[in-house]
């Protein structure tokens, strides 16, 4: 039996197993166990009917509305890039889990948001990250060959630009700020916010 | 007041602690720009084991070339790594 | 002597991995269910933060941690974390697993993680 925390514990160059067992047992399990703290009376129906609201109500469109407003607004934007929780706040959007930093792609550079330990996003304002940003594959590479990543997801960034990989280990979450189409800025909101895709907020596409 | 400012150039520590811990190993022992300061936070590591209330504890982004974190990188050299570090895993770098 | 390394099973950043594969898949009721229910008590009861959450998928074994996903871990990792503090017994919450398959004509395996 290997410990856990030892030298041997970990082959740095074993690959990573990417896993998907126990659906149908660990929904089994949360049923039970659901059913087992409503009868001791540790939780409502209601409580966890409005912690599952607020876990379905954020969503992509959240952050869009950011970046519509940015593409816009060059003080919004200065804004946002100052302090994300805050200028996220100025429209309505608490970030609930830890202060939001907006990191914005220039010409020069680009972002990628990643967590490698867990599976860091901030679900306050986009909801639940896509299910390739929590697989095991994206975690493990997403920091070691980032540009070969983003090409298979069709990105193929120039040598030219920067490519700045921000693992979100702690207490911040990260969202890109992508550049705006040539434009933009006089277009409606509803346009702006249309031509926001959750690929440009982690950063997967340009 | 934080014992790091921007530019600052700093050492990541392994600190050793068997337990829950937030920074990756494939960002000890490197040398890294300070970014930004983040605040003051709890520390996970006794967050972790149910402790609410310990100290808080200074946070920074840092910043690292990919081409130090990793010898067979085949990136662009400029490309670059961005974390968050707790103050007792920094030294200021020699 | 210098000290080993250490690095959690967990701490995969950096390993060789396989292609990601670029495909969605839906936020399914029951995984809403189980981070509401840790939501939900750690709001109401201060008793199971994400931080406790973490600690225990990195620590009960290498070989769950490798086959079971993302929700699944921490579904397991919440068992485990409300029966060390004494909130629910894991026997109680498979007695009750077993008792709801049972009606269903459904068989649970715990040591495979399966119902069949």
């Amino acid at each position: 039996m290997k410990s856990r925390f030892s030298a041997d514990a970990v082959d740095p160059n074993t690959p990573v197993i990417e896993g998907h067992h126990g659906a149908d047992y660990y929904a089994l399990m949360t049923e039970a166990l659901h059913k087992l703290l409503l009868e001791k009376r540790l939780l409502s129906q209601a409580d966890t009917d409005r912690v599952i609201a607020a876990l379905e109500a954020p969503n992509t469109t959240w952050g869009a509305r950011l970046v519509a407003e940015a593409w816009a607004d060059p003080a919004y934007r200065e804004r946002l890039i100052e302090d994300g929780s805050a200028a996220a706040l100025e429209l309505g959007f608490r970030i609930k889990e830890a202060k939001l930093v907006v990191v914005a792609n220039t010409p020069a550079l680009h972002n990628l948001i990643t967590c490698t330990l867990c599976s860091c996003y901030p679900r306050s304002l986009l909801g639940q990250p896509p299910w390739w940003y929590i697989s095991k594959n994206y975690r493990a590479r997403s920091v070691r060959e980032p540009r070969r990543v983003l090409a298979e997801f069709g990105l193929d960034l120039p040598e030219t630009t920067e490519l700045r990989v921000h693992d979100s280990n702690a207490d911040m979450r990260y969202m890109v700020l992508p550049m705006a189409p040539e434009g933009a800025g006089q277009w409606p909101l509803e346009q702006r916010i249309a031509a926001v895709t959750r690929h440009m907020l982690i950063g997967t596409a340009a | 007041m934080p014992r790091f400012a921007p530019g600052d150039a700093v050492r990541i520590r392994d600190n050793h602690t068997p337990g829950h811990v937030r920074i990756p190993f494939f960002v000890r022992h490197q040398q890294a720009i300070i970014e930004r300061y983040c605040g003051a936070f709890r520390n996970p590591e006794d967050l972790a084991y149910g402790d609410r209330h310990g100290p808080t504890i200074d946070l920074y982004r840092v910043h690292i070339a990919q081409a130090a974190l990793w010898p067979d990188y085949t990136g662009a050299a400029h490309d670059t790594l961005e974390i968050e570090v707790y103050d007792h895993w920094l030294d200021p770098a020699a | 002597m210098s000290e080993p390394p250490f690095r959690g099973y967990h701490d995969i950043g950096g390993r060789p991995a396989g292609p990601v594969a670029c495909v969605e898949k839906p936020f399914d009721d029951w995984q809403k269910l189980s981070e509401a229910i840790r939501g939900a008590m750690d709001a109401q009861h201060q008793i199971v933060s994400l931080d406790e959450i973490r600690r225990v998928f990195e620590s009960f074994g290498e070989p769950l941690y490798e086959t079971l996903g993302f929700y699944e871990r921490r579904a397991e990792a919440l068992s485990i974390l409300l029966a060390e503090k004494g909130v629910v017994s894991l026997p109680d919450i498979h007695a009750r697993m077993e008792a709801i398959a049972a009606a269903r004509g459904q068989r649970v395996d715990h040591t495979e993680k399966t119902v069949t």
